[in-house]
């Protein structure tokens, strides 16, 4: 009897870890490294920014112009309460540099802060920068810190915080240490201001800097201590952490902004089945849903107490193809699948239309520095035949693609894609590999791949596949061209000039067509109608501070 | 008497070491590192390296099972790899929680499928016992995630009855919220129940046309004291066997219940435990789970005797 009984079970696991893998390799994999898609403060005022208050120019610099604090209206604003919020049950860490599993990610968000920070809407806020300034070529960065800050075991937050977390972050090799370049000096010029010196022009520096890995540790602390304890300046304080059950906070009373947050308290309660997510949302027993999974989403707005918040992000879906191997050294093939490619029909499949279609670059749309005179071919079988003879293929060719349920939904985009494929004469075998090693016997190994990628500022975005020497150039396509410009962005301090770089970058990479960049992903919370304030961010994450609850 | 449970205890022991071993070895043989798996793609040579080096993975393997096992025969469990947490605090409160449910079911989920049954073997093939033997058919065809799921729909969102999930704020621990407890208890009554009362009415069955039972209704006394003193003792043994073997999964096993309702019990660690490769922590949940089955199973042995004379004389 126990015999049959233990083998009994193990049948029932495995298919519960199957219907539960897609649901729990989200948590998994959205840890990656993610970040913007924004425009940047640099020398210029950002467009969507107001200018600045305060223009401490330094002689024979440009002064950046920086955001005023954010004024909002709190008129109607309900504070107090407890906020309970349903997600993930990972946990690896809570190391700000090292931090990978998502709800780790969303409690050092909460706890910690950054010198700037990006809004949900893409504009920049000073944090515990009040303000920065960089030189003529972007080498020279410095900061104007916010006074009276203080951490939560009671130093106050100075100059010496901001260079002991960035040396922090390339003793314990951050993942951010492959964005971010690493200064040449870092000069404490007083208790609140810190210069940063870069060896060349360093303009995508604040697109690190917003990121979650830049998070401002203290310098008295053990740092092997934060691990499992959080010690910043944040909005609020870990009073409880019990593994794979909940996270407790409570408001920190100290916090820099004035009546921030609106909550007395908030407590993360790890469910990791998203129907139970899902039924204790509904139930009341929880006022949100972090990083909703999509079969919940119906549910969830037909509902009349919840409601799903959605906002495009900059992460995206996107096809691989290795340039150095047949058939894909022929660049008419490549182009005979981008025609061959129905975004629309991935977007309604794969995503249930949320997101937004991408154009195989990976700018997205709302970013300034979108460049809207280049574009891929509208979907066109007929184009793609075409295309195919033109490449010696006059009857068809048969493509394999390696595809795996490791994170979002390449294998549905997949599947489409071999029906969209079909009428052009493609015809598309799929190889779904297991997840344990997709990553590192799939991608960048078989010659055309299903992926996906975490949201990141145009340089990183680019830099970080596109530039010849990059360890994660999936395609293996190297053109100068590309290289020279990516050298250029680096000192592209102005809108102008960005929009010039990265503009004729997007047309280059649309045209050379290494990769096919097919949507753009969403970012989606579930919350109780009476949730007030709570906003998905561009990386993927979500943003509490501001929220109140209107009971 | 003592010499048998001390032989038994001794077996227990033995047992708890092969599978110790055993763990071990499959651990070994896992695919999947767990270096790579704490650092994920941002993974380069020299970071993996030194994180394994943290870990002790460089260390043959026998040396690390030995310092485990000593480690655990001192009390020291460990630290788990993943998390820096000492494995013992972790286990420590989710004992107490797997301990609660699985009172809960024996209190009130078991004893329901016992009297089922004996409704059942009294009166085979009557109305009453086709639709409590299809009613546990159905629960036994059923993966626990359909029906925990359909309770979940039914009880808790329909008629709003119960919490959909058996979340605990601070505070807050089964005994203070017993309502958390029903679904989880409810879904694992409906597995458990069709094995029990099937083995109840079966023996049931045939204790009724044994000679005794035929002698003592000849005799005149009435039904239910006939079923008291003379079937319920005699068919309880078999039935005693199954609860004790489903003690040791009640515990430990309810994975798929525990993850639906996030009841957070050891089957729930048991499942992050694997997804994250902390081995530390696994082996420890193992060596846990595989005791409670050995106990019980030693416990079951001993209630036969009490319940049975015969047993205790051979």
């Amino acid at each position: 009897m126990k015999i049959r009984r233990f083998r009994w079970l193990s049948s029932r696991v495995t298919v519960f870890l199957t219907l539960s893998a897609l649901a729990l390799f989200v948590g998994a994999c959205s840890s990656d490294p993610t970040a913007t898609q924004a425009p940047q403060a640099t020398s210029t005022v950002a467009p969507t920014a107001t200018s600045a208050p305060t223009n401490t120019a330094v002689p024979g610099a440009t002064a950046t112009a920086v955001p005023p604090a954010p004024t909002v209206d709190t008129s109607g604003i309900k504070r107090g309460g407890t906020l309970k919020i349903g997600m993930l049950s990972d946990h690896i860490g809570f190391e700000p540099g090292l931090v990978t599993a998502l709800p780790d990610i969303v409690t050092i968000q909460h706890t910690y802060d950054v010198l700037v920070f990006r809004n949900p809407d893409l504009t920049l806020s000073p944090a515990l920068a009040e303000s920065w300034e960089t030189n003529e070529d972007a080498s020279q960065w410095t900061f104007n810190l916010r006074k009276g800050v203080k951490f939560s075991h009671g130093k106050e937050f100075k100059a010496e915080d901001v260079i002991f977390t960035i040396n922090r972050m390339f003793e314990i090799d951050s993942p951010i240490t492959g964005a971010l370049s690493k200064p040449t000096a870092m000069v404490a010029v007083d208790d609140y201001t810190v210069r940063l010196e870069f060896d060349g022009p360093n303009a995508p520096l604040l697109d690190s800097l917003v990121k979650y890995h830049s998070h401002i540790i203290p310098s008295d602390v053990d740092p092997e201590r934060l691990n499992t304890e959080t010690i910043g300046t944040g909005p609020f304080v870990m009073t409880d952490f019990v593994v794979g059950e909940r996270a407790s906070f409570k408001a920190n009373p100290n916090y820099w902004m004035e009546g921030v947050p609106y909550v007395d308290e908030m407590h993360y309660i790890f469910l990791p089945s998203p129907e139970a997510r899902a039924a204790a949302l509904k139930a009341g027993l929880i006022d949100m849903i972090y990083d909703l999974d999509a079969s919940s989403i119906p549910t969830l707005q037909d509902h009349p107490d919840t409601t799903v918040l959605q906002a495009p992000s900059g992460g995206y879906m996107n096809l691989a193809m290795i340039v150095t191997e047949p058939p894909f050294d022929n660049k008419l093939v490549r182009k005979a699948v981008q025609a061959a490619t129905d975004r629309q029909a991935i977007l309604q499949g794969a995503q249930f239309g949320l997101g937004g279609i991408a154009y195989d670059h990976p700018v997205v749309p709302t970013d300034p520095r979108f460049n809207a005179d280049c574009k891929p071919p509208d979907y066109s079988p007929e184009l793609a035949k075409s295309l195919l003879a033109e490449a010696g293929y006059p009857n068809g060719i048969d493509l394999t693609l390696y595809t795996s349920t490791a994170g979002a939904s390449m294998v549905e985009m997949a599947t489409i894609l071999k029906e969209s494929f079909r009428p052009a004469g493609i015809n598309l075998d799929i190889v779904v590999m297991p997840e344990d090693g997709y990553w590192a016997e799939g991608w960048l190994v078989k010659p055309f791949t299903t992926v996906w990628w975490g949201g990141r500022p145009p340089y990183e975005a680019f830099s970080v596949v596109y530039s010849s020497d990059a360890a994660w150039n999936e395609s293996f396509w190297k053109n100068d061209r590309a290289d020279a410009l990516l050298k250029e962005a680096l000192g592209a301090a102005s809108l102008e000039d960005q929009k010039r770089v990265y503009g004729e970058l997007q047309c280059l990479v649309i045209e050379e067509v290494p990769r096919i960049i097919t949507v753009f992903r969403p970012v989606t919370l579930g919350v109780r109608n009476d949730v007030m304030g709570a906003a998905p961010m561009w990386d993927a994450t979500m943003s509490v501070h501001k929220v109140w609850l209107d009971r | 008497m003592l010499r048998y449970i001390i032989r038994r205890l001794g077996l227990i022991i033995v047992t708890l070491a092969v599978i110790s071993l055993a763990i071990f070895a499959i651990v070994e043989i896992l695919p999947g590192d767990v270096a790579k798996m704490m650092l994920k793609q941002n993974a380069t040579e020299e970071s993996l390296d030194r994180l394994r080096e943290q870990l002790g993975l460089y260390r043959p393997w026998y040396e690390r099972y030995f310092d485990w096992v000593w480690g655990v025969l001192r009390g020291d469990w460990g630290t788990s790899y993943v998390t820096g947490i000492p494995i013992s605090e972790i286990l420590g409160r989710r004992v107490v929680h797997s301990l609660a449910l699985a009172l809960f079911a024996l209190v009130f989920g078991i004893p329901l499928a016992v009297l089922a049954g004996i409704w059942a073997g009294i009166r085979p093939d009557r109305l009453a016992d086709r639709i409590m033997s299809m009613v546990g058919m159905v629960g036994i065809s059923m993966p626990e995630f359909v029906t925990g799921v359909i309770f979940m729909l039914v009880l808790a969102s329909k008629f709003e009855l119960l919490p959909p999930t058996s979340m605990m704020l601070p505070g807050e621990t089964p005994w203070t919220r017993p309502q958390i407890l029903v679904l989880p208890a409810l879904t694992l009554t409906v597995v458990l129940f069709a094995y029990i009362m099937r083995m109840t009415r079966a023996s049931v069955i045939e204790v009724m046309q044994s000679a005794y039972v035929r002698t003592a209704t000849l005799k005149g006394i009435p039904m239910h004291q006939v079923v008291r003193r003379h079937v319920l003792p005699n068919a309880m043994l078999p039935t005693i066997t199954i609860i004790a073997a489903n003690m040791g999964y009640m515990l430990g096993g309810l994975i798929i219940v525990e993850n639906v309702f996030a009841y957070p019990g050891l089957g729930q660690m048991l499942l992050f435990s694997i997804q994250q490769r902390d081995f530390p922590l696994l082996e420890s949940l193992v060596l846990l789970i595989a005791g409670t089955y050995a106990i019980s199973n030693l416990l079951a042995d001993l209630s036969y005797a009490a319940l049975d004379p015969r047993i205790r004389v051979s």
